[in-house]
């Protein structure tokens, strides 16, 4: 009779029990959508795995940027120090590249130059402000004589007023006590160039008359017997009449600036000259050690002629009254 | 003798110091910075020995200064010489009426002393040159004192250290008072 007696609730439960894992699988099997039921569950598992991935991944690549830190500094800190490198080499490869441009200037222009050049570089400047000078580092051993006109690649620098064994200083047209003999290229007309300020100069002894225009160029005369014939000097930039005069003042703007200048050249003596001077040399020496002394004695006459040439009196009436007395006046 | 010795020891170091600090002014400055406005270097030493030397060995090397300036410079020797007793002058002028010792009061000395420079040159280029200024730099005129001054403060432990080397009796190190 017991068996009579079941108890259907706990029959129920069993059953449920039961039915469940027939159930998920039985829904697993028949459908490949996902059952609705389990969408919660999957979203849910999807954010706490997306979650846990992130932090994961973001916990590694800091591990792992941590650790990369290290070689990353010291990688750094190498291209830094080759960056710095770089750009010095590469600053430096400008400077390098410019002055090669520069020497490569003034190489064309001693080709060209139908004087005898001596390339010098600046390595001083008047201690007055008030005063245009250089110091150049050429001296009476290169050469260089008192008087001695220097030159850049773009017209005429200035002229050689005091000269040491090894060094120069040049007297820039600039300065108040230079005068150089010039004429106007496109007229011919022909004045004396003073130094008047920092950067300008003035064509005087004009008459008023003579045809000088905004816009000329000034050259070297050649008839100083300091320049040769033919440099620039500069361009005019004002003309007026003189009030005190007849004449005509002049301002001209220099083609050379002497904040610009690096190098420049003496022009030493000009090749014509050069071959007159050879034409006196003596012949060939013979070859006794008599002569052999004595051919040694030309060879200075040669040199001392060089260096006296400059200041000789090839002069004419203009320059003969001027540039000579402003210059003594100045060093003696 | 001795002393003599050590006198001549002390006019032949500030002569090197002369040119060292010409030199620099010159050639060191231009290579550096170009053609921006330098010190003058020069006129620290004629304001120490002014103030801290007897008016005659102040004199002497005021006269020696001359030359060394003449050796790099463009200007006429007799402008030269003008432009530096000018600066003695000054210099000597004040010292009376102004106790200057310590470095500051010869930073200030040197300072002043290079701003009236430019003045004193343009009025004296005007009454002794043939051929004188015609313009007048406002900014050097500015920026020179400055620099001068600044270069001074150093200076004046330099020639100190020559003093001492040579015997001198180094500067006493009070303040300006104006008397």
């Amino acid at each position: 009779m017991n068996f009579l007696n079941f108890d259907f609730r706990k029959a129920a439960i069993l059953a449920f029990l039961v039915a469940i894992p027939l159930l998920s699988v039985n829904m697993q099997q028949r459908s490949k959508d996902r059952p609705w039921i389990l969408q919660p569950f999957y979203f849910a598992a999807g954010i706490t795995q997306d979650s846990y991935s992130s932090f994961s991944s973001g916990v590694r690549s800091t591990v792992r940027m941590y650790i990369n830190l290290i070689g990353i500094k010291k990688d750094n800190e190498k291209l830094q120090k080759d960056i710095s490198e770089l750009q010095a080499k590469l600053s430096q490869m400008e400077e390098l590249k410019r002055e090669n441009e520069r020497f490569n200037q003034l190489l064309e222009f001693r080709g060209r130059a139908s004087s005898q050049l001596v390339p010098a570089r600046i390595i001083g400047r008047d201690l007055l402000p008030d005063y245009d000078t250089i110091t150049i580092d050429r001296g009476a051993k290169n050469g260089v004589a008192k008087g001695m006109a220097v030159v850049a690649v773009n017209g005429a620098v200035g002229y050689a007023i005091q000269v040491e064994e090894n060094s120069s200083q040049i007297l820039l047209l600039t300065d108040r006590y230079a005068v150089v003999d010039a004429i106007v290229q496109r007229s011919r007309v022909r004045g004396i160039v003073n130094g008047h300020a920092k950067d300008t100069c003035t064509l005087n002894y004009l008459n008023a008359n003579d045809d000088v225009q905004v816009g000329d160029r000034i050259v070297t005369s050649g008839l100083d017997n300091i320049f040769p014939k033919g440099f620039p000097i500069g361009t005019v930039v004002s003309v007026q009449p003189d009030e005190y005069s007849l004449g005509k003042e002049v301002e001209i703007e220099p083609t050379v600036r002497s904040t610009n200048l690096e190098e420049v050249f003496v022009v030493a003596v000009t090749k014509e000259e050069e071959a007159l001077l050879k034409s006196f040399e003596p012949a060939e020496p013979a070859t006794s050690p008599e002569s052999a002394t004595t051919t040694t004695e030309p060879a200075q006459t040669t040199t001392d002629l060089k260096t006296e040439a400059k200041p000789s009196d090839k002069t004419t009436a203009k320059t003969e009254t001027k540039p000579p007395v402003k210059t003594e006046a100045k060093k003696e | 003798m001795r002393q003599f010795g050590f006198l001549l020891s002390n006019y032949v170091l500030f002569i090197f110091l002369a040119f060292l600090l010409t030199g620099l002014q010159a050639s060191l400055w231009l290579n550096l910075f170009g053609y921006f406005p330098a010190p003058y270097l020069w006129i620290p030493i004629i304001c120490y020995w002014t103030l801290n030397r007897s008016p005659i060995e102040a004199v002497t090397m005021t006269y020696i200064l001359c030359f060394v300036v003449f050796a790099m410079s463009g200007a006429p020797l007799k402008m030269i010489f003008a432009l530096n007793i000018f600066i003695f002058g000054f210099v000597y002028l004040v010292k009376d009426r102004v106790l200057w010792s310590g470095p500051i009061s010869f930073m200030l000395a040197s300072g002043l002393t290079a701003f009236l420079f430019p003045i004193a040159a343009y009025l004296l280029s005007h009454w002794i040159e043939n051929y004188p200024q015609n313009e007048f730099q406002f900014w050097d005129w500015l920026s020179r004192p400055l620099l001068t001054a600044l270069f001074a403060m150093p200076l004046y432990y330099v020639f100190s250290f020559a003093d001492q080397i040579t015997q001198k009796n180094p500067p006493r190190n009070m303040e300006t008072e104006v008397i």
